[in-house]
C-alpha cells in the first residue's frame, strides 16, 4: 500500500507509486505469460462421458435451460435392431408394439421403425426428449448400450461452471476440447474423431 | 476425519486425471452387426457442433473495441451520456446476447484453476477477457465497470435513489469481496467448484431462466440495487477488488473536474458509489501524537491478527474441503462402511459402480483436506492482511485541500462531471467568472441541469 | 427536522432495504443450502426391481468358494478335464489348481474372448477374429485363419474331431477340423431346412456340446437354446422370454450357458444377471444365484463345469470366478 503518513515531499511518494505501478504491470504481464503458455485457442465446451453416466435423470432438471441441453442420441452401429428392445419396452410389458402403455420414454421422443424382420430401427426425436436417460438405462442393462446421453452443442449455453457437471453424482462431466465436443461410440465415433 | 495415506501427491494427482480416461470398463467394443437383407442404410448420425472458436476471436474483438469507447468517453469526451449508451450496448451484447459467458468474474476461476490443474488448458479468449481490463485498469482506472460489465450494467440501470451507505458500515461490507475473491480463489484451486459462476446473482436474467431461489436472489440485489447503488459491485464482485488494486496505482484516473478543484462543494453528493471524498483538515497536533501511538499499536499487532485469522481459516479446513465432491463422497461412503447410513446415495451407487478402490477415493480425500488446510491458511491470513490495513487506512490522514475521487472505488462512470461548474465552463454553459462564484456561495445544483 | 415528506422517504428507502437484504440473505442462504442437498430419488427410474427378485423360492445352489483374478478385463472361464481352472482376459491366460491357486500364466498377443479346454488338454483360444491352438506348457502349437473381416468370436467348442466356433460377427457356427479348416456353416437361415437364422444383437453367441454329441446354440435374439445335428441339421429348440425367473429376459439373452453331465442346462443372462439350471427339456429345475449376488451393471456371466458338477460363474465386474455347489438337502 501507499505510505501516506510521509511528510517528505511529494517525490518519495511518486517514486513508490510508480514502482508499485511497474510492479503490478510486471505481475499482470507475468501472470497473462505463464496462462498463455497453458493456453488453447480452442474453446472448452462441457460433455458428459457415456461410459461413466449412471442415468439418474439429473441432466433432465438441472440444465440452466427450460428443455435441458442434454439429449438421448442413438449409435446405431451399436444398435441391435432388436424387436423387443429394452431401452423401448416397458420391462414387464409382453406385447412389443407401439403402444402408449408399452412405451418406456415418458415423453414419447422414441420412434419405432420397422425395417425387415426382425430388426427395428430406434430413431430419437429431439424436439420430445428430456434427457431423463430411463431408455438409455433400459438400454444399457441388456443390450449394447447404443442409446447414451450427451450435449447436444447446439443447444448448449457453454455456462462457465455448467449447473449439470456440479450435481453430477458419477463425476461424468468434463470440459472437452470443442473440436472433440461428443464422447461418442462405435462407427460414429471413429468418424466423428476422424473428421 | 482423517484417512490413512501414505502415497505421494504426484501420484494421486496423476490419477486424478488418468481416471476418467479409464472409464467404467476396459473391455473392448465389440458388436455384432445385423445382418439386414434389404438394402437398409443407417441414417447419419448428427453431431451439432459449438459456437464457432471465430466468434470468441469477435467477442475480443467487441471487449478491445468497448474498453477502448469506454476509456475514451470517460477521459476525453467525459460524456455520461455516451457511456450509458456504451452500457446499454455492453448488457445487450455481454448479457444477454452472449448470456452473461464468459466475463472477466468468472474468469478469475478459470485463471486459477489453469494455474493449478496442469490438465486444463485455459482458452485465449478467457485469458483475453481476465487481463486485459486489469491493464487498462492500471493505466486509466475502471471504465471496464463504468459501461463493459455486463453485471455492472444491469445494476447500473436500476439505480432510482441512491442512498449513502453509512462510511463505518461501507467499510465493514467492502471486506466482503475480499472474502469471495479468497474464497473463489481457493475452491476453484482445489477443483471443488467455481462459486462466483454458480451464485452469480443476474446471470439467469441474461438467460432468462435459473433456480427459483437464485432468481429471487437477484430480483432482491437489483430491488436494493435501486436504493443502494450497485451492491453487488461493490460489495461482493471479486474482480473488483483487483480492478480497485490497478485502479490506486493507474496512471491517468478521471476526475471530478476538468480543471481545479475550488471546493464548491456541488458534487458533494453527486456519487452514488460515495467514491467522492471530501477535503480533510490536518489533525490538531495534540491529537496526533496519540494517533501515531495507536498506528504503531495496530503495526505491531498486524502479524498477530495475520496469524490468528490465518489459523481460523485452516480450521475451516473441513467443511471447506466437504465442498470438494470427492471429499463429501468419502465421507459418505466411511458412513457406509461403518454401518452408520444404511441408504445409498446416487452419488456413493455411482461410486461403488465403478469399481474404484476405496483406498484410492480416501487418499484423493485426504490430499484434498491437505490442499484446503494450506488454502486455509492463506486465505485467513489474506484476511487479516486485509482487515489490518483497513484499519491503518482509518487512522491515516491525507492531508488534502480539496474533493477527490477515491481512485480505488471510483467506477468512471461520469455522473459527477456535470456537477462541476469548470465542466460547465469547459462545455461552454456558463462563464468562467460565474463558475468561481459558485465556490464562495451555496448554489442549487438544479440550475446547472439542462 | 425532517419535514414529513422526506421522513416518508426516508422511511420507505429503509423499507426497500430492509426486504431486499432480507430477499439476499434468505434466498441466497437457501439456493446454498440446495446446492449440498443431495438427490432426492429419480422420478424417471428404471424400475427392474420387482423382477430381481424373481425366483428366489428356487435356489438350490450356494456359493463354495471365490477366485480373485488380478486383471484389468476378463472374459471367458473352462475347466479342464484334470478341474484345472483357466480364464482368459487382457493379454493372458491364468491356469488355477482346483484349489483356486494359481498354477501358471501363459501370455498371448491380444485378447482371448473365449476358451475351451479339450481331453488331450489342448487350449483353444477365441482371438477376435481367429483361433489360437497352445498346448497345455503354453507353447503355441497354431494360429488358424481369420473367419473373416466381420468376424467377431464368442465361444468355442471342441469335440473328438470337430471344433465349433461361434461368430456373432457372422451369425453363424463354424465347423472346423482340428487343424482348422473350415468344414461347415451352421446355422445360416434356411427355411427350406428349417432353419431359423440366429438374431445375434450383442456380442454374446455360446455354443456348447451335449454328452450325446449334440451341438447347442444359444440364439440370443430369439430367447432360445437350438439343438443341431453336428452335420447343422435343425433338431429342436426351447426358451422363450419373460421378465419372470421362467423365461429369459431382455432384448438377448441367455448370454451363456454350460451343459452338466445330465443333459441339463446351466444358463446365465446379462440385465438381470441371474445363473439358472433347466432340465434337459427345458424346465428351470433350479436357481443358481439372483441379481441381488452381483453388482449392478455386470453384463456376460461366462460359465463352466467341473466334474462333480460344480458351477464356475465368471464376474466380470468384480473379476471373480464364484463356485456355486448344490445345497445338501
Amino acid at each position: 500500500m501507499i505510505d501516506k503518513t510521509s511528510k517528505k515531499p511529494l517525490k518519495r511518494r511518486d517514486f513508490i507509486r510508480k514502482s508499485l505501478h511497474a510492479v503490478a504491470g510486471l505481475t499482470i504481464g507475468g501472470l497473462a505469460g505463464i496462462l498463455f503458455s497453458k493456453s488453447s485457442s480452442e474453446e472448452m465446451v462441457w460433455q458428459l462421458d457415456p461410459n461413466i453416466c449412471i442415468q439418474c435423470e439429473k441432466c433432465s432438471v438441472n440444465c440452466v435451460l427450460p428443455h435441458s441441453a442434454v439429449k438421448c442420441v442413438h449409435s446405431y452401429s451399436v444398435c441391435g435392431y432388436c424387436d423387443l428392445c429394452s431401452g423401448y419396452l416397458q420391462p414387464g410389458t409382453k406385447v412389443r408394439d407401439t403402444g402408449a402403455e408399452s412405451q418406456l420414454c415418458p415423453s414419447g421422443a422414441l420412434k419405432r421403425t420397422y425395417v425387415e424382420d426382425p430388426y427395428f430401427e430406434y430413431t430419437i426425436d429431439e424436439k420430445l426428449c428430456v434427457g431423463c436417460g430411463k431408455c438409455v438405462k433400459g438400454c444399457n442393462s441388456f443390450g449394447n448400450g447404443s442409446l447414451y446421453l450427451q450435449t447436444r452443442h447446439d443447444r448448449c449455453l457453454n455456462c462457465n461452471q455448467c449447473s449439470i457437471a456440479r450435481r453430477c453424482p458419477s463425476q461424468a462431466w468434463n470440459r472437452v476440447p470443442a473440436s472433440r465436443s461428443y464422447i461418442l461410440k462405435g462407427d460414429e465415433k471413429k468418424k466423428f474423431l476422424k473428421s | 476425519m482423517r484417512y490413512k495415506s501414505r502415497r505421494s501427491k504426484l501420484f494421486i494427482v496423476a490419477l486424478l486425471f488418468l481416471f476418467p480416461l479409464l472409464g467404467l470398463s476396459q473391455v473392448p467394443e465389440r458388436v455384432p452387426k445385423p445382418d439386414f437383407e434389404t438394402d437398409y442404410i443407417r441414417p447419419d448420425f448428427l453431431t451439432p457442433t459449438p459456437r464457432a472458436t471465430a466468434l470468441e476471436y469477435i467477442d475480443i474483438g467487441v471487449l478491445i473495441v468497448a474498453l477502448f469507447l469506454a476509456t475514451y468517453f470517460a477521459h476525453k469526451q467525459r460524456s455520461r451520456q455516451n457511456i450509458f449508451l456504451l452500457m446499454v450496448f455492453s448488457l445487450a451484447y455481454f448479457g444477454f446476447y452472449r448470456k452473461g459467458c464468459i466475463c472477466p468474474i468468472g474468469a478469475i476461476q478459470n485463471v486459477t484453476y489453469a494455474l493449478f490443474n496442469p490438465a486444463y488448458a485455459i482458452p485465449v479468449f478467457v485469458i483475453v477477457f481476465f487481463v486485459l481490463p486489469l491493464v487498462l485498469a492500471l493505466f486509466y482506472g475502471r471504465t471496464f465497470c463504468a459501461a463493459v460489465c455486463p453485471l455492472g450494467a444491469i445494476q447500473d440501470a436500476v439505480v432510482l435513489k441512491p442512498t449513502n451507505v453509512p462510511g463505518g458500515l461501507a467499510a465493514v461490507l467492502s471486506v466482503l469481496p475480499y472474502l469471495y475473491l479468497g474464497l473463489a480463489v481457493l475452491l476453484a484451486a482445489t477443483g471443488a467448484g467455481f462459486i462466483i459462476c454458480q451464485y452469480d446473482p443476474f446471470i439467469g436474467f441474461f438467460r432468462f431462466g435459473a433456480d427459483f431461489n437464485m432468481v429471487i436472489f437477484g430480483l432482491s440485489m437489483l430491488l436494493l440495487g435501486t436504493v443502494v447503488a450497485r451492491p453487488y459491485c461493490r460489495f461482493l464482485c471479486p474482480y473488483g477488488v483487483l480492478l480497485n488494486w490497478m485502479s490506486r496505482l493507474s496512471k491517468r484516473h478521471v476526475g471530478i473536474t476538468p480543471d481545479e478543484c475550488n471546493n464548491c462543494r456541488l458534487c458533494e453528493e453527486s456519487c452514488p458509489f460515495g467514491a467522492i471524498k471530501k477535503p480533510d483538515e490536518a489533525a490538531p497536533p495534540a491529537n496526533r501524537e496519540a494517533e501515531v501511538k495507536k498506528l504503531a499499536f495496530i503495526i505491531v499487532l498486524l502479524p498477530i491478527v495475520v496469524f490468528g485469522s490465518g489459523w481460523i481459516g485452516s480450521r475451516l479446513e473441513i467443511p471447506l474441503s466437504r465442498l470438494h465432491a470427492n471429499v463429501s463422497l468419502a465421507e459418505e461412503i466411511l458412513l457406509e462402511n461403518s454401518g452408520q447410513r444404511t441408504e445409498l446415495t446416487d452419488e456413493t451407487k455411482a461410486f461403488r459402480a465403478s469399481g474404484k478402490p476405496t483406498e484410492e477415493l480416501f487418499a484423493e480425500a485426504s490430499a484434498i483436506q491437505r490442499q484446503f488446510k494450506v488454502g486455509g491458511w492463506i486465505l485467513g491470513g489474506f484476511i487479516g492482511l486485509i482487515l489490518c490495513l483497513k484499519l491503518i487506512n482509518l487512522f491515516m490522514r491525507r492531508r488534502q485541500s480539496e474533493y477527490y475521487v477515491d481512485k480505488g472505488t471510483c467506477l468512471s462512470c461520469g455522473r459527477c462531471f456535470s456537477y462541476c461548474p469548470y465542466e460547465q465552463v469547459r462545455l461552454g454553459i456558463i462563464t468562467p467568472k460565474e463558475a468561481e462564484k459558485m465556490g464562495s456561495k451555496e448554489v442549487k445544483i438544479k440550475q446547472f441541469r439542462a | 427536522m425532517l419535514s414529513f415528506k422526506q421522513k416518508k422517504k426516508r422511511l420507505l428507502t429503509i423499507a426497500v432495504i430492509a426486504v431486499s437484504v432480507a430477499g439476499i440473505l434468505y434466498f441466497g442462504y437457501k439456493a446454498i443450502r440446495d446446492n449440498s442437498a443431495r438427490s432426492q430419488g429419480n422420478p424417471f427410474e428404471y424400475d427392474i426391481e420387482d423382477f430381481k427378485k424373481s425366483g428366489a423360492a428356487l435356489v438350490h445352489y450356494t456359493e463354495v468358494g471365490q477366485i480373485h483374478i488380478e486383471l484389468r478385463f476378463v472374459s471367458g472361464v473352462s475347466v479342464g478335464p484334470d478341474d484345472r481352472i483357466y480364464v482368459s482376459g487382457d493379454d493372458s491366460l491364468l491356469i488355477f489348481n482346483g484349489d483356486g491357486i494359481l498354477h501358471s500364466t501363459i501370455s498371448m498377443v491380444g485378447p482371448a474372448y473365449c476358451l475351451f479346454v479339450d481331453k488331450n488338454h489342448d487350449l483353444y483360444l477365441g482371438m477376435d477374429d481367429h483361433v489360437e491352438v497352445y498346448d497345455r506348457r503354453g507353447a503355441k502349437k497354431s494360429s488358424w485363419e481369420s473367419l473373416g473381416e466381420e468376424a467377431i468370436i464368442t465361444s468355442i467348442a471342441v469335440s473328438e474331431n470337430n471344433v465349433f466356433v461361434a461368430d456373432a460377427g457372422n451369425h453363424i457356427v463354424w465347423k472346423l477340423d482340428k487343424s482348422g479348416n473350415r468344414l461347415k456353416r451352421i446355422g445360416e437361415k434356411d427355411e427350406a431346412r428349417d432353419i431359423p437364422g440366429f438374431i445375434i444383437p450383442s456380442p454374446f453367441f455360446d455354443v456348447a456340446l451335449d454328452p450325446d454329441g449334440f451341438l447347442w446354440v444359444a440364439n440370443t435374439g430369439r430367447h432360445s437354446l437350438e439343438n443341431y445335428t453336428k452335420d447343422g441339421d435343425f433338431r429342436t429348440s426351447w426358451g422363450e422370454f419373460s421378465m419372470e425367473i421362467e423365461g429369459f429376459s431382455g432384448c438377448c439373452n441367455p448370454s451363456h450357458f454350460a451343459i452338466l453331465e445330465d443333459g441339463s442346462f446351466v444358463t446365465s443372462e446379462k440385465g438381470l444377471a441371474r445363473v439358472k439350471v433347466y432340465n434337459r427339456i427345458g424346465e428351470l429345475v433350479s436357481v443358481v444365484a439372483l441379481p441381488d449376488q452381483f453388482i449392478e451393471g455386470t453384463v456376460g456371466l461366462d460359465l463352466a463345469v467341473d466334474s462333480s458338477q460344480r458351477i464356475y460363474v465368471l464376474d466380470p465386474r468384480q473379476k471373480l470366478v464364484r463356485i456355486f455347489e448344490k445345497k445338501q438337502l
